[in-house]
C-alpha cells in the first residue's frame, strides 16, 4: 500500500500539483481541454504558506476518516485501497465532510452541487499532482519503506541528542 | 462471543462493524423493530420531498453479517442477561449495545392524536408523509428546528402551502445563532413559506384538518406535521438497574454501570468537549464515535470516546449552506464575538474565550470549515493564528507549523 507524502522543505510554492490535479479531473483531462472547459475543473489540492513554509494540503486518506464517519449519505467511503472516495449520485451537498475534515481538503462543487475531494487519481498508478511536481516535493511512498524511514531518522536524532548530552554508551 | 445489538441506527451500525473488524467470527444479533434497518435517517426528508426514492438512503455498504430479531425488546434483566421481546420469548446476551435512538416527542395538545398528524423519524414515517403529501395542498408544520424546518422546505417543494408554528423567536434555535437564521428565515418567506414565531398550537381539530394558535387564529390544514424534539428511547430499562440520569450513564469506554453491557447514540447522556455540560446529543457524527468506541471496547479493543459536541451541524437549505459548531450561543464576560457579514448570502460569525475558539457559525462560505471544527476540538490556545482566523486566512499549513 502506498500513499502521497509530503516533504515541505522541497515546495518551491510553483502549484504544478493544483494544475495538474485539475487537468485529471477535467473532462478531457488535457490543458487545452481543461482551460476551456466551463465551468473548469476543480483542483482537489491547495499548496498552502505558512511561516515563509510552502507545502502542499491534501487528503490523507485517514484510518478512521472523520468525513466518512460524519458523512450522512453514505456517499464517502474507503474502497479496497484504503482511499476515501465518493460513490456517484449519493452526495446530496451537506457539507459533513467540509465541516469535519481537520486539514481543510474538501470543497463544493457549486454547479453539480457535491462535494469534492482527492480521490487519489485511483485509475492512474501514480497520482497526477506527483507526477507534476518537479521538485519531488510531492512523493508516493510504499508505506512500509516510509515507516522504516521515519523510525530511522527518529532513531538518528534520538542517539544524536543522546551522544550530545552524553548519556549514551558509545 | 455472542454480542447483541438492540437498535438499527448509525450507532449500531457503527459498533457492528467496529466489532467484526476485530473479531470476524463474532456472531451479532441485531433487535430492531423497525421495517428498515441500517439506513441515512438525516436523508428523510429528501425522501419526503421526492429527491430520493426509500432504496436510496438504505446503505448499500458490504454490510457485515449479522443476525437480524425483527422485534422489540421490552425490558432488560441484567441479573440473568436476557432481554424479553414483545412478540414472547426472550433472548440471551453475553455482551450487549443499547442503541434504541430516540422518539419524536409527542407535545400535550388536545387533538395531537387525531388523524392527519404525522412525524418524521423513521423511513416508513417519511414514506407515509410522502404518500399523504401528494393528496395535500396545505400543510401546518409545529417546530421551527432542523427536522421542521426540513420538512416544511419538502412540503412547499411539492406546491403545499406550508405554515411554520414556532414558539421561539427565531427558527433553527439552538443551531445556528439568530444572524444566521434570519438569513435562513429570509429564504424561507422568499419561498412563500409562512413563518409564526413566538406562536404556538394550542388545539387540533377536525381530525388534523384544523389548527388552533395561542394567537386565537384558526388555520385550516390538510395535514399538520409535529416536530418539537427527540426523546431517548429508554422506557423498556425502567427497573433494569441501569443507571439513568438525562439519558444512559456511561463511561469513557461507553460502558454503562454493569459490566459487558454498553450504550451509545441518542440514549446516553455525554460530556460536551467545549462547555463541559453533560447532555444529550442526537447527533449523527456523535452517534458514529459513540457506537465505534462501544463496538471496539465490546470486541475487546480499547478506545475512550473523547466527549461530543452539542452543536456540529451542517446542511443546507434553500441553497444556503451553513455549518455550525460548538458553542455558537455563548455571550458575555470574556467572550470575544467576531462576526462579519460579507454580502446577504454570506456570514461568519467566530467565538473566543482569549485565544481559544469555542465556536464559529459559516453560513453561504463553508470553506476550510473543518479546520476551525479541529481547533475547537482541541481547546488549544491560538496565539498569532488567532488573527489569521480572524481573517479567513487560516489553512491547515498555520497548524503544523506553529
Amino acid at each position: 500500500m502506498n500513499r502521497i507524502y509530503v516533504i515541505p522543505e522541497r515546495c518551491t510554492g510553483c502549484k504544478s500539483c493544483e494544475l495538474a490535479c485539475a487537468v485529471q479531473h477535467s473532462k478531457e483531462k488535457t490543458l487545452l481541454g481543461a482551460i476551456s472547459q466551463f465551468p473548469p475543473p476543480q483542483k482537489r489540492l491547495y499548496v498552502e504558506t505558512a511561516g515563509g513554509v510552502k507545502m502542499p494540503i491534501l487528503c490523507r486518506h485517514c484510518d478512521e476518516a472523520p468525513c466518512v464517519n460524519s458523512c450522512i449519505t453514505g456517499c464517502l467511503y474507503k474502497d479496497d485501497n484504503g482511499y476515501v472516495r465518493r460513490k456517484k449520485g449519493r452526495c446530496i451537498g451537506c457539507w459533513s465532510c467540509i465541516m469535519s475534515c481537520p486539514f481543510g481538503v474538501i470543497s463544493r462543487d457549486n454547479q453539480q452541487h457535491i462535494a469534492v475531494k482527492c480521490d487519489r487519481c485511483h485509475k492512474l498508478d501514480t497520482p497526477a499532482c506527483v507526477n507534476a511536481c518537479p521538485t519531488k516535493a510531492l512523493q508516493l511512498v510504499e508505506i512500509d519503506d516510509l515507516s522504516a524511514e521515519v523510525r530511522n531518522r527518529v532513531i538518528l536524532t534520538e542517539t544524536a541528542a543522546l551522544r550530545a548530552t552524553g548519556t549514551a554508551g558509545g | 462471543m455472542n454480542y447483541t445489538i438492540v437498535g438499527g441506527g448509525i450507532a449500531a451500525f457503527a459498533a457492528l462493524k467496529a466489532i467484526r473488524q476485530l473479531d470476524p467470527h463474532a456472531h451479532v444479533t441485531v433487535i430492531n423493530e423497525e421495517e428498515h434497518c441500517f439506513y441515512y435517517r438525516p436523508m428523510t426528508p429528501l425522501v419526503v420531498k421526492g429527491d430520493r426514492e426509500r432504496d436510496e438512503i438504505l446503505s448499500d455498504e458490504r454490510i457485515p453479517e449479522f443476525h437480524r430479531l425483527h422485534d422489540r425488546a421490552v425490558s432488560l434483566d441484567t441479573a440473568t442477561r436476557s432481554i424479553a421481546l414483545r412478540q414472547g420469548g426472550s433472548h440471551s446476551f453475553e455482551r450487549l449495545l443499547i442503541a434504541t435512538g430516540s422518539s419524536p416527542v409527542i407535545p400535550d395538545i388536545p387533538g395531537i392524536h387525531e388523524k392527519n398528524i404525522y412525524y418524521l423519524r423513521t423511513l416508513t414515517d417519511a414514506t407515509k408523509l410522502r404518500e399523504a403529501a401528494k393528496k395535500a395542498k396545505k400543510a401546518v408544520v409545529l417546530g421551527g428546528g432542523l427536522v421542521g424546518i426540513k420538512q416544511a422546505v419538502a412540503l412547499n417543494h411539492l406546491g403545499i402551502e406550508v405554515t411554520v408554528v414556532e414558539k421561539e423567536a427565531c427558527i433553527l434555535q439552538p443551531r445556528l445563532d439568530r444572524e444566521g437564521a434570519e438569513i435562513i428565515a429570509g429564504k424561507l418567506k422568499e419561498k412563500g413559506i409562512r413563518l409564526l414565531l413566538g406562536e404556538s398550537i394550542t388545539e387540533i381539530g377536525a381530525e388534523g384538518r384544523k389548527v388552533r394558535l395561542a394567537s386565537g387564529e384558526t388555520i385550516a390544514t390538510d395535514l399538520v406535521c409535529i416536530a418539537v424534539g427527540v426523546k431517548p428511547n429508554l422506557a423498556w430499562l425502567s427497573g433494569s438497574g441501569l443507571a439513568i440520569d438525562r439519558a444512559l450513564v456511561v463511561d469513557e469506554k461507553m460502558e454503562t454501570n454493569v459490566a459487558g453491557i454498553y450504550a451509545a447514540g441518542d440514549v446516553v447522556q455525554s460530556k460536551d468537549m467545549v462547555t463541559g455540560k453533560t447532555m444529550v446529543s442526537g447527533l449523527w457524527t456523535n452517534a458514529v464515535d459513540m457506537g465505534r468506541t462501544a463496538g471496539t471496547n465490546m470486541a475487546g479493543g480499547k478506545l475512550k470516546y473523547a466527549g461530543s459536541l452539542e452543536i456540529m451541524n451542517a446542511t443546507e437549505i434553500e441553497r444556503v449552506a451553513f455549518i455550525s459548531v460548538g458553542n455558537i450561543l455563548a455571550e458575555g464576560n470574556g467572550i470575544d464575538i467576531v462576526r462579519h457579514r460579507r454580502n446577504n448570502d454570506v456570514y461568519r460569525k467566530l467565538i473566543f474565550k482569549d485565544d481559544i475558539l469555542t465556536g464559529a457559525v459559516f453560513l453561504g462560505d463553508v470553506t476550510n470549515a473543518g479546520i476551525y471544527t479541529a481547533l475547537i476540538k482541541s481547546g488549544m490556545p491560538l496565539g498569532h493564528l488567532k488573527e489569521k482566523a480572524i481573517q479567513s486566512t487560516l489553512n491547515y499549513a498555520d497548524c503544523c507549523m506553529r
